[in-house]
């Protein structure tokens, strides 16, 4: 297994303007399983074109194991992708496709099967071997793609939103699986999805991209408890955060323009224009104590163990979480506490958090 | 009420329905039982009697070797339509990957397909006549000894009939491969490519077996197409020095021996014969994809 580092990796294609990827740095550990998680037209798609080889850097240089990879054919690139629709070839069957790179390289007979062997106890796909993939579920499918990367022994597992297709149980189940594995063989994984709850529950690191350019890397709580910008703060966590527009005062902040909240210290400059972030758990509806705001409750949805409560006050909208019962009802004024000392402060013109710098 | 309206629906459809079918009977299926009815008979195509004959017509067909040299013909045009298949493919392959001039290099192969029969063949009785086109070639990289009666000559001009087929029908099959090997997943190609496939390894693993049923079905339609070529030798030599084909054949008997009832036998025998093999492609095909 190998370690991949990235350096100022830009990639422009002849008909665009702007950049798909610009100046991607990233440091993978030998083992270590990223996430690269953006909307559709982040440049995900692309970094991956970039490091099997279809397309070539604009500038930059992506090194596997200290080595260059830019002028190597994709083939010697020892490289392995599992792809969002398994590619598996139809008219072979499942050790057929399995073995399909290692025919090409005209492996022994021998080795052939030991790896096949190996890979298919591995995934539970021993009792399928003869079939062909169309007879095969989701989930079946995807693990054959899955062995037929595996027993090439890559140095770099690159993976395609490999759970997309499937179900959301199923979905949950192999990436678990995948995770599995990933420890199992101790891999150095690549693993592109826009889901970024697959995001969070999978990924060792997460890589956040928008517009081709990293917002943020780090472990899932970093990027969940300290987002560097509004972007990567609306994109994780789901209900997604809640915004208030805020100003600095002297003797505190200003929400809404009308409830002015005092603090110990001043965090933000005076008359300048902020967003308050704060994730629904911050939020709490009290009877009691100290209150910073009354609002209608919209909606509620009740998903078992917690409700997420979806509120109105004057033109903003925002969502608390509730544990237990609710006993409110749609249409009702609550009294809402927020927690401020988990709130991110997001500057309006840069959309920077700006809580790191205060702290 | 209802029934009412659904009584006169019916009328409607029942007279939408009557043209079509009226036309679809005379000119669809009675043809085809008058067809079988007249290759048991001498019939002149004329004459009101119609003497019954039994099986004669058939015997005669299929055991005079005049009429069985058509089925050696057929043979001929079955193997142009297979190098058709192979230059079709090839290109269609070609042309899939990044090519400049892409579009001229396709309706290159496209456009003799949209040139009518007779012009084509017109036009090559031009491009092959003694002294032509194509003597003027051969004369003019030195292979003068070579030129003959390429359009008269019995021994070759099958082969010259076989040629201009091919560059006839190529770009019909050209446009289906063209079509089917864009429809292979772009994944597969990366795959290949990742593991290491050569060219020819990318053909044979990933675009033919992509691509086999339109593989198929063009080798059912070359099939027919050589049992029934007829207007390349029609136009071109009439049938002659041994140039006849089942389809000729069985119009010029019909037509100018104006001996019906052997025609109408040799029809059937060419109808089932394509019925056959058509049967017997479906059953090889079907066996394959089970497995």
């Amino acid at each position: 297994m190998g370690n991949v580092t990235f350096n100022k990796v830009s990639k422009r294609y002849e008909t665009n303007k702007s950049y798909a990827l610009k100046d991607f740095n990233l440091q993978v550990e030998d083992g270590e399983l990223i996430v690269v998680v953006g909307p559709s037209g982040s440049g995900k798609s692309t970094l991956l074109e970039l490091i099997c080889g279809f397309e070539t850097l604009t500038s930059g240089d992506i090194l596997i194991d200290g080595q260059s990879i830019q002028d190597k054919h994709p083939k010697d690139r020892d490289v392995a992708m599992v792809f969002q629709n398994y590619a598996l070839l139809p008219h072979l069957t499942v050790y057929d496709n399995i073995a399909f790179g290692m025919k090409i390289r005209k492996e022994s007979k021998k080795v052939i099967e030991e790896k096949v062997t190996w890979a298919a106890k591995l995934l539970e796909l021993e009792s399928y071997l003869k079939v062909k993939p169309k007879k095969l579920s989701g989930g079946q499918r995807q693990r054959v793609a899955l062995a037929r990367a595996m027993v090439r022994k890559p140095k770099l597992f690159l993976m395609d939103e490999p759970l997309s297709n499937l179900d959301a149980k199923l979905r949950d189940n192999m990436s678990q699986e995948i995770k599995k594995l990933h420890e199992a063989l101790h891999a150095t994984m690549l693993y592109v999805t826009h889901d970024q709850i697959e995001a969070m529950t999978m990924a060792d690191r997460i890589v956040i991209l928008n517009k081709g350019e990293i917002q943020q890397v780090g472990s899932p709580s970093e990027i969940y408890q300290e987002p560097k910008n509004l972007f990567v703060a609306q994109f994780i966590g789901r209900p997604s955060i809640s915004l208030f527009t805020c100003k600095g005062t002297k003797r505190g902040i200003l929400l809404e323009e009308e409830i002015e909240i005092i603090t110990k210290k001043q965090v933000l400059e005076e008359d300048r224009n902020y967003l308050l972030g704060l994730r629904s758990e911050h939020i709490q509806i009290v009877t009691e104590g100290e209150v910073h705001l009354e609002a209608v409750l919209q909606k509620v949805d009740y998903l078992g163990g917690e409700s997420l409560l979806y509120l109105q006050y004057k033109n903003c909208s925002f969502t608390a979480k509730a544990y237990g019962d609710v006993a409110y009802k749609k249409g009702d004024t609550v009294k809402i506490r927020l927690d401020l000392e988990k709130a991110h402060y997001f500057d309006q013109e840069t959309k920077e958090n700006i809580r790191r710098n205060v702290t | 009420m209802l029934s009412n309206k659904t009584k006169k629906e019916r009328q409607l459809i029942g007279c939408f329905l009557f043209c079509p079918l009226l036309l679809l009977f005379t000119f669809g299926i009675y043809p085809i039982f008058a067809l079988i009815e007249y290759s048991f008979t001498s019939w002149n195509g004329l004459s009101p009697v119609k003497t019954y004959v039994g099986f004669s017509n058939y015997i005669k067909i299929l055991t005079d070797p005049v009429y069985l040299k058509v089925f050696f013909n057929s043979l001929i045009y079955f193997i142009a339509g297979f190098i058709q298949i192979v230059i079709a493919l090839f290109f269609a392959i070609l042309l899939s990957t990044k090519v400049k001039g892409k579009n001229f290099f396709k309706a290159t192969f496209v456009f003799p397909c949209l040139i009518s029969g007779m012009a084509v063949a017109m036009l090559f009785r031009l491009f092959f006549s003694p002294g032509g086109s194509f003597d003027s070639l051969l004369e003019l990289i030195g292979l003068t000894e070579h030129t003959r009666y390429w359009l008269g000559d019995p021994r070759v001009v099958n082969y010259t009939l076989g040629f201009i087929s091919i560059w006839r029908h190529t770009g019909k099959s050209f446009i289906l491969y063209f079509g089917a090997v864009q429809c292979v997943p772009l994944e597969h190609y990366k795959l290949a490519e990742i593991e290491g496939a050569s060219w020819w390894q990318k053909v044979r693993l990933v675009i033919l077996p992509g691509i086999q049923i339109v593989l198929k079905i063009n080798f059912i339609l070359l099939t027919i197409g050589a049992l029934s070529t007829f207007e390349l030798p029609l136009i071109l030599t009439n049938g002659s020095n041994g140039t006849m084909t089942f389809l000729l054949q069985t119009m010029k008997t019909a037509f100018e021996k104006k001996m019906f009832g052997l025609a109408a036998s040799m029809a059937v025998i060419v109808s089932l014969v394509i019925l056959a093999i058509t049967a017997i492609q479906n059953k090889i095909y079907k066996g394959v994809e089970d497995d």
